[in-house]
């Protein structure tokens, strides 16, 4: 039976054709494996399998043989399922997670619970159902993605790479699971990988996609028949490879096959002799450590035991080992990011450690205003491979071109040794070759210390390998050694050609033996880049004299306002506060603040519905406040307040349920009141000073009024959610829900640097610190009109505090995030 | 309380608290601080004590705030070189008022306790989804987020860019370079949470909520009767027959029904909480046993 149907189907961005004319249909059962070099359309046509959203479309998408729209997605029939684990995750508990796709289509709610209970007993997740979902391992992660789609239970899974995070174990277990649910249950599967090597034994089918088109379809055998030399089977496992070279009749789909066909080609052939140059190292250490013993929870159970290592300069030395093995707490310890228990570890030189993650590396707009302007860098820059780079921004360029960015720009700052965590993880195996080239190009130079599951890199691009087991290194040898030695651990061209012939370490060497060639080296193109100047400005004498004044006036000020300098307000010895505003602005020039514009785009004419509520609002509040004063009690006050607080509260989250935010604003909004409590831990510094405000404003700007109010009250419920609750906690939901409130209503047309500053200062003085002070008064005192006032000026120094911090904070973080989030809402087209 | 259905447990805290705040009476107030003491200690241990401690500074605060401004009474103690006079019954109001601050502390202590996230989360989900939605991701990214800065921080501890030591403008520069290349990242890893979420079916129809708590009698009868306590004690309280004031002098008037009302109400969480404890202690001898004859 016929799933999905994409006939005489193109697509592409912008007038270029990511895909043209395909024709592919999935039928029930089916297990397709598709194949391609990286950017050749794999991850595009899956995405149009699905169903996505942006692009020109030609052609018909059938799905269940009816005409369908192209960004229609059929979650009941079509599960889709991407690479990233923990992004895909939505919520917070595993068991909510689980019910998501039910709750979302409002399936039936005993059928959702019956579901979620055969699948977490068919996938062995039973034990994690009273977990959180940041408590899983990446392999549990994409496990509980798997059997969240399978809830509806569609007819076809869609997977992107679903492997490329996780380590063997966890892939292993994915992939199993993946054919069980074909076999069993008749669901079809349509499968991208880059690491083929366990899946093409799965698959019933194959497809071939290159520049967007699909140059080959059929089962396994014809199709890698049909593509003979094509530069993609490089990436395919060594028994493919080899049939590829030496043809035949049986086709290999596991190492037992692809050993019997090369001791076939052994009885009629000779093979090529592999030489290999010793490599020299140099006799001085970079790193030495001396039976290092580490620990995170005691010494039952030890990570590191008494481990020795010595890594000499200019080597590049992989640590290969199991799950749990301790290879990233080593990494770790050589870094100097852990201390050890017992032992030493002495290094010379600077070490660099290459994140999981290398985005978090880059801070500026470009990739070229990372670098430096001198030789150096553009010395890296081309051995890195990146020229054609430079212009981009950091987060449109591919994880590869990521990596090696990030390699070029750690090498700029001048460092001895490198340290890779799980660089291949990931990666294309395109990529991986690149990332190989580079090591090479610097080994000898630079030391390098990898830490990998991949055994096909280590093969590749080491000199020696360690074996890390229960903490301790097993084995320490050159790389033929090590290979040759292993029998389970080791590259798929060592089983295949051992007691065959010797001296085969990698995947090319054992093609070598046949063919006499190894492949050759990959190239980039790169496109000419007009390198632009980058100057600094000189400091002019205008803003010198700026800053002097301002320094001046303001410390007059501070002096007039505390008492010193006698002098007479109207408004009390506190109004003299006012007068910082002329030093403030004086020192914004002094300082040289770009005053930068911020339009958000955004047509804001409120609808019905927000009028109503609004008016209704606007009734009810003073309404409460007459009736309240008619009762005799003391306390009236506090009941009044809190009634009033949430006739206040209710209207903003009533509109946020009537609007059924979308997805993209839903989670713009859960990250931002997730950064705003997550700063509080992250300025541990300051203990009284937080960022919860500034990061409101923000969010108020760019979100706009509804929003804004939203981030501000959720991020106060849910940080006293988490750090206990009080009397207060309503009272500051509804401070700060309208600090964002009033935020997005004044900066609804855009706003600049200077406004941004004065609102950060104001509301947080004239807003958020009277209803809190104002609150604490209604709380603590048997409260009367001097308490409240009393409270108030007794809150002032604090709230001035708190009013300039914010400002500190919107001046250094604010106008660099900012631009962030008002590209995230452009491109998702959130908060219309 | 925990296993008692969080709608209870909500109305019966709610109503504790209210009434504790409201109820100007120094019997209620005492009776209430000493349960909620109780409620603490049997849900938190020695930690909520710990608590108590650091609420007497306040309250110490708030005693003398009420001395010093109000100098209604007739009793006067002392007369202040400003002509303001401090009267006895203020004192007794301040304390009185403390004594009540501190019972709203420690109720509080163990409402906290008992309306954990996921319990808050499962009240919120059944009226408005998607503000239970937008908690549960916020919670889901909190831990994340922290652990993406954790890494970054030490990136650039590696790159000579400490914000453990050193200048604190230059620390506190580092930390906002780091926030704000974490919230990149996370800009660009919600893109994937979102197409996540809409390919699973977010936002074709209306949310539901398929998590269930199931409500055994016991938590009807407990919300009944909490909901029937709270009723009354709320007529007797309009009525005036709860009065107490201070000024110009102590009066006051005792109902019998009302006290007896609020200890009920008062000792619901104790009760629960302390049933749940000596099961638990019943069950652990019984393993221990068990254990021993094995």
């Amino acid at each position: 039976m016929e799933i999905i149907r994409l006939h005489d189907f193109s697509f592409g961005y912008n007038k270029e054709n990511v895909l043209t004319d395909i024709d592919f249909t999935v039928n029930k059962g089916d297990f397709i494996l598709l194949c391609g070099m990286s950017a050749s359309g794999k991850s595009t046509l899956l995405s149009c399998l699905k169903g996505c959203s942006e692009g020109n479309f030609k052609g018909d998408r059938l799905v269940l043989g009816k005409k369908a729209g192209y960004n229609e997605v059929f979650p009941c029939n079509i599960g889709y399922i991407t690479q990233d684990p923990d992004s895909q995750i939505v919520c917070h508990s595993v068991l909510s997670e689980l019910y998501f796709s039910g709750e979302s289509i409002g399936m039936d709610k005993e059928k959702i619970r019956l579901k979620a209970a055969e699948l977490s007993v068919f996938f062995g997740i039973e034990g994690l159902m009273g977990k959180t979902t940041d408590q899983l391992s990446g392999g549990e992660k994409q496990l509980l993605n798997l059997a969240s789609v399978m809830l509806t239970s569609p007819d076809v899974l869609i997977l992107d790479e679903p492997t490329a995070q996780l380590d063997p174990v966890g892939r292993n277990n994915l992939l199993s699971l993946l054919s069980r649910i074909n076999k069993e249950l008749g669901t079809a599967i349509v499968i991208a990988e880059h690491n083929t090597r366990d899946v093409i034994s799965l698959c019933k089918s194959m497809a071939v996609i290159d520049k967007g088109k699909i140059i080959a379809l059929g089962d396994v055998k014809s199709c890698i028949e049909k593509i003979k030399n094509h530069p993609l089977l490089r990436s395919m496992p060594a028994g493919v490879r080899l049939f590829d070279a030496i043809g035949g009749e049986n086709f290999p789909l596991d190492i037992t096959g692809a050993k019997q066909l090369y001791k076939a080609y052994s009885e009629n052939n000779t093979f090529y002799d592999i030489k290999r140059e010793n490599p020299h190292f140099s006799k001085e250490n970079v790193i030495e450590l001396k039976n290092v013993t580490f620990t995170y929870f005691g010494f039952d159970k030890l990570v590191i035991n008494k481990l020795s290592l010595n890594i000499k300069k200019g080597e590049c030395l992989f640590i290969l080992g199991g799950n749990g093995s301790g290879k990233t707490t080593l990494l770790r310890l050589i870094a100097g990011l852990e201390k050890p228990a017992v032992g030493d570890v002495y290094k010379t030189g600077r070490i660099a450690l290459l994140p999981q993650q290398p985005l978090l590396l880059f801070t500026k707009d470009t990739v070229k205003e990372e670098f430096c302007d001198n030789k150096a860098s553009s010395d890296v820059i081309e051995l890195c491979n990146i020229s054609h780079l430079l212009s981009r921004h950091p987060t449109e360029l591919s994880g590869g071109e990521l990596q090696r960015c990030a390699i070029a720009l750690l090498l700029s700052m001048d460092f001895d040794t490198l340290l890779l965590d799980e660089p291949s993880k990931g990666m294309d195996k395109e990529s991986v070759e690149l990332l190989g080239q580079i090591i090479k190009a610097l080994k000898g130079n630079k030391t390098i210390i990898c830490v990998s599951h991949d055994t096909d890199f280590a093969a590749e691009s080491s000199d020696r390998c360690a074996m890390l087991f229960g903490g301790d290194i097993i084995s320490l040898e050159n790389k033929e050694k090590f290979f040759s030695g292993n029998e389970f651990f080791t590259t798929d061209g060592v089983i295949i050609s051992k007691g065959i012939k010797d001296n085969v370490v990698s995947d090319n060497d054992l093609i070598y033996t046949v063919t006499g060639k190894y492949p050759e080296k990959s190239d980039i193109k790169i496109p000419a880049d007009n390198p632009t100047e980058n100057k600094k400005a000189p400091f002019p004498l205008y803003r010198k004299i700026c800053l002097g004044l301002g320094a001046v006036t303001g410390i007059i000020s501070l002096l007039m306002a505390g008492g010193v300098i006698p002098l007479k307000f109207p408004g009390g010895q506190y109004s003299g506060l006012l007068t910082l505003i002329v030093p403030v602005i004086l020192l914004i020039i002094g300082l040289g603040i770009k005053n930068r514009k911020f339009t958000p785009d955004r047509g804001k004419i409120p609808t019905i519905t927000q009028i109503l509520v609004g008016t209704f609002t606007l009734i009810s509040v003073p309404l409460t406040i007459a009736l309240g004063n008619m009762l005799t009690d003391e306390r009236k006050w506090l009941f009044i307040s809190i009634l009033v607080l949430i006739e206040c509260i209710m209207p903003f989250f009533f509109l946020f349920e009537l609007k059924r935010p979308s997805p993209k604003e839903i989670v713009l909004l859960s990250i931002m009141c997730g950064i705003a409590i997550a700063g509080r831990e992250i300025f541990f510094f300051l203990p009284q000073v937080k960022p919860v405000a500034a990061l409101v404003i923000i969010s108020g700007v760019a979100f706009g009024w509804q929003a804004g109010f939203i981030t501000g009250a959720v991020t106060m419920l849910v940080s006293n959610l988490l750090f206990g609750q009080g009397v207060y906690t309503p009272f500051q939901m509804l401070a700060m829900g309208l600090v964002g409130f009033f935020a997005g209503v004044i900066f609804r047309r855009g706003c600049n640097t200077a406004g941004l500053l004065i609102y950060g200062f104001l509301s947080v003085f004239l807003l958020y610190g009277p209803i809190m002070n104002i609150s604490q008064a209604l709380l603590y005192t048997n409260s009367n009109i001097k308490t409240i006032l009393a409270a108030e000026i007794a809150g002032i120094p604090m709230d001035i505090i708190h009013g300039i911090s914010t400002v500190a904070f919107l001046l250094l973080g604010g106008v660099q995030l900012l631009p962030v989030l008002l590209r995230a809402v452009k491109k998702s087209g959130a908060f219309k | 309380m925990k296993y008692i259905h969080p709608v209870t447990s909500l109305v019966i805290f709610l109503s504790l608290i209210l009434f504790t705040a409201v109820i100007q009476n120094p019997l209620f107030s005492l009776i209430s601080l000493i349960f909620a003491i109780t409620s603490a200690v049997l849900t938190k241990g020695k930690t909520a004590l710990k608590g108590l401690l650091y609420c007497i500074p306040l309250c110490l605060f708030s005693v003398i705030i009420n001395v010093l401004f109000v100098n209604r009474g007739i009793t006067v103690l002392y007369t202040l070189p400003g002509g303001n006079n401090i009267t006895a019954e203020a004192l007794l109001s301040g304390i009185s008022f403390a004594v009540m601050l501190l019972g709203l502390f420690m109720w509080f202590i163990s409402f906290s306790y008992v309306m954990s996230a996921d319990r808050v989360l499962y009240i919120f989900s059944s009226f408005a989804p998607s503000l239970a939605l937008l908690i549960s991701m916020t919670l889901k990214t909190i831990p994340g987020l922290t652990d993406s800065f954790k890494r970054t921080a030490e990136l650039y501890q590696l790159m000579g860019k400490s914000i453990k030591t050193g200048k604190l403008s230059k620390r506190i520069a580092y930390s906002i370079e780091i926030l704000s290349s974490v919230l990149k990242l996370w800009v660009i890893k919600g893109t994937t949470t979102a197409l996540s979420m809409k390919n699973r079916g977010y936002g074709t129809k209306k949310r539901i909520s398929a998590k269930k708590i199931k409500m055994t009698p016991t938590d009807y009868f407990l919300l009944c009767l909490s909901l029937l306590l709270s009723g009354t004690l709320a007529v007797i309280m309009i009525s005036g027959r709860l009065k107490f004031s201070f000024y110009p002098y102590i009066s006051f008037e005792i109902n019998t029904i009302s006290v007896m009302v609020f200890l009920i109400l008062c000792l619901l969480p104790c009760l629960t909480e302390y049933d749940f404890i000596l099961k638990e202690n019943l069950r652990k001898e019984e393993r221990d046993g068990n254990n021993k004859a094995a």
